[in-house]
């Protein structure tokens, strides 16, 4: 096995272990919903308090 | 010792006037059975009386949790006089809780605040003329400088019990009806409520069935059909006249406010009952028509970079990982998986762009606000309200605060009915599945988006009806009321920080879920149960379980195990549908020539795209919106049900649309799914057109029985 092919493994790797990460970051503190900008439409009155609730109750979990 | 209650709108600056009048006399505590905070304190300068703080609402309706506490505290505790702090900068919309507070039979004192602001605005308000017409004692005030606080405190220790103020006098035939109604109260109402037991027994509303002795439907049903509308509505409608009547009387504005402002006129055209709906459909197809039409600059776009992807980027990465050495197993999951299924979907990033541009676009000039407010008018007619509309409009963007933005709506079970059908709308993660079946199938015809988008609008409708036939959904729905903002020009620098949001968001969830993804699909495709590398897909892992799995999907027109895989791995992120066939077609590929939208029409025909589409827009969302689901249903049971729903509803609105649409398109017909969508559309239609379905069915085991 090549050095190059060692090193191309390793950056896969770690590629792969950094997304895995992010998505259980993001399941455990509730960000799901990145793309949620907080709407206009007077539900959070743009403050993302949907995010922020499902947030606040994952952390109380 | 006199007791005042303290009434207002949120942000009529009431709370500056309570902690003005009490100083540090204050204790808080919570009003009984809800976490609202309830403060009390004593009046400085007034030892003999004490303020209560009442929760900021706009009106004496029972839907929240605030007004059922108000009126539970003016109509049990009698408090001696109610102290109406209205905003005198707002004076209409202030004046529509003030006239429900003067049916209470409790003396009111009225605290006209924020009179800096009305002023500066050029507003002069006559408060004697206003004291006039209402029946009571009009102080004018600016709490944030102290201004009017003693005045108040002399007209409250002056006021007496018998100062009640005036009824707002609804139209002739309402009244009419009222006197009836009044007629037939129990004697045991008391004298000073019984005006507000006779409305509210017009309204029906649900607390009325404890004053009446006899039945008055027959009169409010007369009412209604004569006026078109709920008996609620019509007081809504009537006292809102009222109101009006008594503003121009007293209120005189600037001479540009008494003509119409441009936000006024564009409404009277926007929100109107002819053209509200066509308005809002053609600027929906106007939207999807600059993202997604063969040409457009959100189609040049996508087909750029999907070409630069599948035809220069990626075959540079493998000619170079070739170069340096890689090859094997590690050259196929960086080449064949991850580059293939990542790219496929990174692919639709321009789309994405330009509609979530035009989507912010319209939220910030204000649009989507009337939108619910136009829905409103439809959605009452399945019996959901159109609050229900706003987390539906949420859910475009994502499914999860979709789903949490149900929060707002009172009514337990129109929340619970919105919180199960949010996910029917097209959410950021399917616009990929759309985009690509578009591109791919139908030369990226607007229609397809635009269809997806209404579809998911008509699921819910539909839906609504449904569920509403179920005893844990059953009942009317919430009156909606909204306050519109004016529009306004949006700034260029939120539109674009939302859009560049939204973006991030897509090319994040690329980089993580659909990176994962990808990895386990390369694997599954690329390998057998024995883990020995697969000679050709169709001997892979991923190909015997979408064999396995693809019966189910053939009545829907996609019973190829490609699609049927794909459509499965959609539930751990809606991308990941894209990312899964871009994967197995970096693999197929290889053995049939062309690029991942070549390959696609060549496993699925237009009807069954259409079976693929439909089912993947309605069935169970991603596990995340799923997750959203059992925390707002309150448990599993509650969320199996609604899942169950989902994935039953998608399968036979599919079903039915491949069937008989093929049928309509001379696609060859197989008469066992014919004879399937048959029985489904029947089903379908009797649970939509039955009074109830379910009371009969259970009638008819209980006869066999």
């Amino acid at each position: 096995m090549s050095v190059s092919t060692i090193v191309v493994g390793v950056v896969v790797v770690a590629i792969i272990a950094a997304a895995a990460f992010v998505v259980i970051r993001d399941h455990r503190s509730g960000n799901h919903c990145a793309s949620c900008r907080g709407c206009s439409m007077g539900s959070c009155g743009g403050k993302r308090s949907c995010c922020q609730d499902f947030d606040d109750e994952e952390k109380k979990d | 010792m006199k007791t005042i209650s303290l009434a207002g709108n949120p942000n009529s600056g009431k709370t500056t006037v309570f902690n003005k009048l009490t100083g540090s006399s204050q204790r808080v505590g919570n009003w009984p059975g809800v976490t609202i905070d309830r403060k009390e304190g004593r009046i400085k300068g007034l030892d003999s009386a004490t303020l209560v703080d009442l929760p900021g609402i706009y009106s004496l309706s029972p839907y929240s949790p605030e007004e059922v506490v108000s009126r539970d505290y003016l109509l049990k505790e009698r408090p001696d006089v109610i102290l109406n702090v209205v905003d005198g900068s707002n004076l209409e919309r202030n004046l529509y809780l003030t006239v429900q507070l003067m049916e209470v039979g409790i003396p009111v004192v009225i605290a006209l605040n924020m009179m800096d602001i009305a002023r500066a605005k050029g507003f002069e308000i006559d408060s004697d003329a206003l004291g006039n017409a209402l029946g009571c004692k009009v102080i004018e005030a600016t709490a944030a400088k102290g201004e009017g606080m003693e005045e108040i405190k002399k007209a409250i220790s002056e006021v007496s019990s018998s100062d009640l103020p005036k009824n707002v006098t609804f139209g002739k035939d309402v009244e009419d009806v009222l006197e009836i109604i009044t007629s037939k109260l129990k004697p045991t109402v008391p004298r000073d409520i019984r005006r507000w037991a006779a409305v509210k027994v017009f309204e029906k509303d649900a607390s009325a069935s404890d004053y009446i002795s006899e039945d008055v439907s027959a009169e409010i049903e007369a009412i209604e059909q004569a006026h078109d509308d709920i008996s609620e509505a019509i007081i809504i409608d009537q006292r809102y006249n009222a109101i009006c009547d008594i503003v121009s009387r007293v209120l005189v504005m600037p001479s540009s406010g008494r003509k119409k402002t441009l936000s006024d006129k564009v409404d009277d055209i926007v929100t109107g009952r002819i053209l509200g709906f066509p308005i809002f459909f053609g600027i929906m197809a106007l939207v999807y028509t600059i993202a997604m039409l063969e040409g457009s600059p959100g189609w040049y776009a996508t087909d750029w970079l999907n070409t630069y992807i599948g035809d220069e980027f990626i075959p540079m990465v493998a000619d170079w990982l070739a170069e340096i050495g890689v090859e094997g197993m590690l050259f196929g999951l960086i080449v064949d998986g991850i580059l293939s299924g990542v790219g496929a979907v990174l692919g639709f990033l321009p789309q994405m762009l330009v509609m979530f541009l035009l989507l912010v676009l319209l939220e910030e000039v204000g649009y989507m606000s009337r939108v619910a407010f136009v829905m409103d008018r439809i959605f009452r007619k399945f019996g959901l309200s159109g609050k229900s509309f706003i987390p539906l409009l949420v859910g475009t963007g994502c499914g999860v605060p979709g789903v949490m933005a149900s929060r707002t709506i009172e009514n337990e079970r129109d929340r619970r009915i919105t919180a199960m059908t949010t996910t029917f709308m097209p959410c950021a993660a399917k616009l990929p599945i759309v985009a690509l079946i578009a591109g791919a199938i139908f030369n990226g015809n607007p229609l397809v988006a635009l269809g997806c988008y209404f579809g998911g609008i008509l699921a819910v409708l539909i839906s609504g009806v449904i569920l509403k036939k179920f005893k844990r959904f059953a009942g009317e729905p919430t009156p909606f009321i909204m306050e519109l903002p004016p529009y306004h020009a949006p700034s260029v620098v939120s539109v674009g920080l939302a859009t560049l949001q939204r973006g991030w968001g897509f090319v994040k969830k690329a980089f993580t879920i659909v990176l994962l993804a990808t990895v386990l699909i390369w694997f599954l495709s690329s390998y057998t149960w024995t883990f020995q590398e697969a000679e050709i897909i169709d001997d892979s892992i991923l190909a015997s379980i979408g064999n396995a799995i693809c019966g189910i999907f053939a009545p829907l027109g996609f019973g190829n195990w490609e699609l049927s895989v794909a459509t499965i791995t959609g539930l751990m992120a809606k991308e990941d549908l894209v990312g899964t066939l871009g994967t197995i077609a970096g693999i197929e590929i290889e053995e049939a020539e062309g690029d991942l939208w070549l390959w696609l029409a060549t496993i699925v025909t237009p009807i069954g795209a259409v079976g693929l589409l439909a089912f993947n827009m309605l069935c169970a969302p991603c596990f995340a919106a799923i997750g959203a689901m059992h925390r707002e249903l309150g448990g599993w049971k509650a969320t199996a049900f609604a899942v169950g729903y989902q994935c039953v509803f998608a399968y036979v609105c599919s079903l039915i649309l491949v069937q008989f649409g093929g049928l309509l398109f001379g696609y060859d017909v197989n008469i066992g799914y014919m004879v399937m969508a048959i029985v489904a559309a029947v089903v379908l239609a009797y649970f939509i057109i039955a009074k109830d379905p379910i009371g009969n069915i259970k009638a008819l085991a209980g006869k066999e029985a």
